[in-house]
C-alpha cells in the first residue's frame, strides 16, 4: 500500500512537470524568421532591424490554392540597439519571433560603411541566434529592399539565396562567403580584414504578367551576387568585382571549383573554357632585409571542357602546354588585380598577409602592427601559379566543322 | 542494498566515474580561457595539467596500494593521528560538497544560457540533485553502475564533438605559441590542474575497487588518455574560434553548434544537453556519495542513509548561495578557489606521503 502511494505520488508529480516549464514554446505561437537585414532607421539614430518571416501555412500541400500566397511576411522596427528593435518586432508580429532558423544577415550599404560592430554582440551573444548566418551587403541599396526580391525557381527566399551562396561557393568561387562566425574571427585577428559577399537587386521591369507554374505574383526583383564588399575594421571601404574576387579566393585558398576561360592555344579571337576540379595555395610572408616580402604559391588542377574552335592536342601537344600556361596566367592576373584593389584603392588586407606575418614572425609583426595599413599598401607580393590540365571531357580533339563549299 | 566497505567496484566503473568528474568542467562553464592572454596557447594549459595530473593521481594511487581497504581518512587517522585525521575528513567533506555544489551550478547555468534563460536554474539544480542524491544513498555500486552503462554513450558523443568540427578547423590559428612567455599560462594551467585534483576522490574509491593491486596502472593510463582527449579538444576549440575563443562563455556548446555534415547533420548540440545532464548527474552523485563518506568515516557514523538527501538539500541551497551570478562563479572558481584547492589537495597529498615515508618506510610494493 505504501509503495502504491509512493507511485501515485511520484506519478502526480511527473504529470506536474511534464506540462511545461518556463521556457515552454508552441510551435503555432512562433514566428520563424529566415533572414534579417539590418540598416540605420530612415530618421534618428539606432538600428532598423527588418525580417522575412515564414508563413507555415502558406505551404499546405493539401489545397493547391494555398501556394498562391506569399510564403513570407516583411516585418520592421526599429530600436537603439539591435535587440530592442528586435523585441519591436513584437508591435506588429502576433507570433513570438524566433532567431533559431534565421540563415542570412544582410547589411544595407549605408549601415556596413558606418560600421557594423553594433550589431555582432546580438547575434553572436542571443542563444537563439547561430553563429553560422551568413554574412553579406547589398549595393547601393538599403537591406531592406533586398528582402523584397524572390526567386522565379525557389519559393522561399531565404533558400534560394543560400543556394545561389553555396553554388557560388563550389562551383563559381566569384565570392566569398563569410559566416557570422568567420566574420567575427576576422574582425577580432590582427591582421586581415573582412570581406563578405556583395549582392544587388536585380531589377525586372514590371512589364507583362510573369506566371510560372506556381500562378505566383509579379516577381519585380530578385537578387544577384556581384563580387565582394570589402571592409576595414568593421567598416565597409568598397567593392570588388567578381574577377577580383576570385583573386582573393585564389589567395585565402577558398576556391573548390570555378571556371576560366583562356585565350585559344591556335586561333585568335577563340576560347577555351577550364573547369578547375582542385586548387591550392600557400602564402609564405618572409623578411627581406627586416621587411616583410610575400610569396603566394597557387597550384591548380583543371579540365578543359570547352573549345570554340578546333584543336587536336593528340597532334599538337604543345599546345596542351600552351594551356596549361594561359591558366596560370588568368590565374594569376585574377590576383594581381584583386592585389591592386586591396592595396591601392582600398588599403586593406583581405589577403590576411599581416596575419601571416604575425603568426610567423611576431617580433616583425610588432613593428608593423600599427602601421600595417601603410605597408600593406606597397608590400611586395610575388605570385607563382602553377597550373595543370588533366582531362579533355569526352573529347579528345575539338570536332571540325567541314567548309560547305 | 549494499552498503559501506563491502561495495566493490570494477577498474572500468573506477574510470568511467573519474571520466565524468573531468568531463563536467570542460564541456559547461569554464573559467580558463578568460585568464589566457592568447588563446592559442590555451592547449598547452590542458597538456601541462594533465601531466601534473597523472603524477598526482599516481601518489594518489600508490597511497592507496599501502593501505589496503582503507580510504584516505581512515589512513590519514593511522598516520597522522585521530585528532589530524577528524580534521582532514571534515575538510575533504567540504571540498567535496563545493565540489558538488559549483558542479551543479554550472550545469544550471549552462541550461540558462544555452536553451532555457526563462527557467530558473534552482529547477534544473533541484531536479538533478534530488535524483543524485537518491543514487547516493543507494551506495557506491548504484552510482558506478549507471557511470558504466553511461561511459560509452558519453564518450560516443564526446569523440563526435572532437571529430566533426575537423572541417572547421584552421590550423595557421595555432601560431605564434607562447608569445607572452610560459608565465602567463600558469593562471590558465592552475585552474585545469584544479579541476584535476576532483580525481581526489580516488581516495575514497579506491578500497572499494576489486582489484587494488592494479589501480595505479589503470589511473595513470586512464589520466594521461583522458589528458590527451581534454588538449585534443582544446585543440579543436582554438583551430575553430581563433581569437574569439576566450569571449565564449559554452565553448562545448558552441563547438557543437558549429557542427554542419553534407547540410542535414547539423543541431548536434541536442546530444552534448543530453551528455550534460547524465554526466553531471553521475558527477553529483559521487560527489554526494564522497561527502558523506568523509562524514561517515571521520564521525565513525553507523547509520548514514538519511545524510544524502540532506547533504543534498543544503547542497540546492549552497549552489544558489555560494555563487550571486555565472561571473562571480567564474571568477571564484579562477582564482580564491585555484589557489585554495591546490594548496590544500598538494598539501594534504604531500602531507601523507611524507609520513608514509617516515611511518611505513619506502615502497613496500
Amino acid at each position: 500500500m505504501k509503495t502504491r502511494r509512493l507511485i501515485c505520488a511520484v506519478m502526480l508529480l511527473a504529470m506536474i512537470a511534464s506540462t511545461g516549464c518556463w521556457d515552454r514554446r508552441e510551435i503555432e505561437n512562433l514566428a520563424f524568421i529566415s533572414t534579417t537585414a539590418i540598416d540605420r532607421p530612415e530618421r534618428g539614430d539606432g538600428i532598423r532591424v527588418s525580417t522575412q518571416i515564414i508563413k507555415p501555412f502558406a505551404f499546405g500541400p493539401e489545397d493547391p490554392g494555398d501556394l498562391q500566397e506569399r510564403p513570407i511576411w516583411l516585418a520592421s522596427a526599429e530600436g537603439r540597439t539591435a535587440g530592442e528593435a528586435s523585441a519591436n518586432l513584437r508591435d506588429e508580429s502576433p507570433r513570438t519571433p524566433f532567431w533559431a532558423h534565421n540563415v542570412h544577415v544582410i547589411l544595407g550599404e549605408e549601415f556596413a560603411r558606418e560600421g557594423v560592430s553594433d550589431i555582432l554582440g546580438f547575434f553572436t551573444r542571443d542563444p537563439e541566434t547561430r553563429r553560422r548566418v551568413h554574412m553579406m551587403v547589398v549595393r547601393e541599396a538599403r537591406g531592406e529592399d533586398l528582402l523584397h526580391a524572390e526567386f522565379e525557381l525557389q519559393r522561399l527566399p531565404a533558400l534560394g539565396l543560400e543556394r545561389l551562396l553555396l553554388a557560388a561557393e563550389r562551383f563559381i568561387g566569384t565570392t566569398l562567403l563569410s559566416e557570422l562566425h568567420d566574420f567575427a574571427i576576422d574582425l577580432e585577428t590582427e591582421g586581415i580584414e573582412p570581406i563578405i559577399p556583395a549582392l544587388r537587386i536585380a531589377e525586372r521591369p514590371p512589364e507583362g504578367d510573369i506566371h510560372g507554374e506556381l500562378q505566383q505574383d509579379e516577381i519585380y526583383g530578385s537578387i544577384r551576387l556581384e563580387g565582394a564588399a570589402v571592409f576595414s575594421g568593421d567598416q565597409l571601404v568598397g567593392w570588388i568585382d567578381r574577377g577580383e574576387a576570385r583573386g582573393v579566393a585564389w589567395t585565402r585558398n577558398e576556391i573548390q571549383s570555378t571556371k576560366i576561360i583562356i585565350p585559344h592555344p591556335a586561333q585568335e579571337n577563340e576560347h577555351a573554357t577550364l573547369r578547375v576540379i582542385n586548387a591550392n595555395s600557400e602564402v609564405d610572408v618572409g623578411l627581406t632585409l627586416g621587411r616583410p616580402a610575400v610569396r603566394v604559391e597557387i597550384d591548380v588542377c583543371a579540365d578543359l571542357v570547352e573549345l570554340t574552335a578546333p584543336m587536336d592536342p593528340f597532334l599538337d601537344y604543345h599546345r596542351w602546354r600552351a594551356m596549361e600556361k594561359a591558366l596560370e596566367s588568368a590565374v594569376e592576373e585574377e590576383v594581381r588585380a584583386a592585389l591592386s584593389a586591396a592595396q591601392r584603392e582600398y588599403s586593406s588586407d583581405v589577403f590576411g598577409f599581416g596575419y601571416h606575418l604575425a603568426r610567423l614572425h611576431p617580433e616583425a609583426w610588432e613593428d608593423y602592427r600599427e602601421r600595417w595599413p601603410e605597408e600593406f599598401r606597397n608590400l611586395p607580393v610575388h605570385v607563382q601559379v602553377r597550373g595543370e590540365i588533366k582531362e579533355s571531357g569526352l573529347l579528345m580533339r575539338a570536332p571540325e566543322v567541314e567548309d560547305g563549299e | 542494498m549494499k552498503t559501506g566497505a563491502r561495495e566493490q567496484i570494477s577498474p572500468y566503473q573506477l574510470i568511467a566515474l573519474l571520466f565524468f568528474v573531468r568531463l563536467a568542467p570542460r564541456t559547461l562553464v569554464c573559467p580558463t580561457t578568460m585568464t589566457v592572454p592568447r588563446t592559442q596557447d590555451l592547449w598547452l594549459a590542458d597538456a601541462v595539467s594533465a601531466m601534473l595530473a597523472v603524477g598526482f593521481v599516481f601518489t594518489l594511487s600508490r597511497l592507496g596500494q599501502r593501505h589496503p581497504g582503507r580510504s584516505i581518512i581512515q589512513y590519514t587517522e593511522d598516520l597522522l593521528g585521530r585528532p589530524v585525521g577528524m580534521l582532514i575528513g571534515m575538510l575533504l567533506a567540504g571540498y567535496f560538497f563545493f565540489v558538488a555544489a559549483y558542479t551543479a551550478r554550472m550545469l544550471g547555468e549552462a541550461f540558462n544560457m544555452s536553451i532555457m534563460p526563462f527557467t530558473p536554474n534552482l529547477v534544473f539544480i533541484g531536479a538533478l540533485t534530488l535524483l543524485a542524491a537518491n543514487a547516493a544513498r543507494s551506495g557506491l555500486e548504484v552510482v558506478a553502475r549507471t557511470g558504466e552503462f553511461l561511459f560509452p554513450l558519453i564518450l560516443i558523443v564526446l569523440l563526435l564533438l572532437l571529430v566533426l568540427p575537423l572541417g572547421q578547423v584552421d590550423s595557421t590559428r595555432f601560431l605564434p605559441l607562447l608569445r607572452d612567455g610560459l608565465v602567463r599560462v600558469i593562471p590558465a594551467t592552475s585552474i585545469e590542474f584544479m579541476f584535476y585534483l576532483e580525481f581526489m576522490v580516488l581516495g575514497l574509491l579506491i578500497p572499494h575497487l576489486r582489484a587494488p593491486e592494479k589501480v595505479t596502472r589503470f589511473t595513470v593510463l586512464f589520466t594521461a588518455a583522458n589528458g590527451l582527449m581534454m588538449t585534443a579538444m582544446c585543440l579543436i576549440m582554438v583551430g575553430v574560434f581563433g581569437p574569439t575563443l576566450d569571449a565564449l562563455g559554452l565553448q562545448a556548446f558552441l563547438l557543437a553548434r558549429m557542427i554542419r555534415v553534407g547540410e542535414f547533420f547539423e543541431r548536434v548540440e541536442a546530444l552534448l544537453l543530453a551528455s550534460w545532464v547524465l554526466s553531471t548527474g553521475v558527477k553529483i552523485a559521487l560527489m554526494i556519495w564522497a561527502f558523506c563518506t568523509c562524514l561517515r568515516q571521520t564521525f565513525s557514523l553507523h547509520r548514514w542513509r538519511h545524510l544524502p538527501y540532506a547533504a543534498a538539500a543544503l547542497l540546492i541551497a549552497c549552489s544558489q548561495l555560494f555563487f550571486a551570478d555565472v561571473v562571480s562563479m567564474a571568477r571564484l572558481l579562477a582564482e580564491p578557489w585555484t589557489v585554495t584547492s591546490v594548496t590544500f589537495i598538494l598539501s594534504l597529498t604531500a602531507l601523507l606521503w611524507i609520513a608514509q615515508l617516515v611511518r611505513g618506510g619506502g615502497d613496500t610494493d
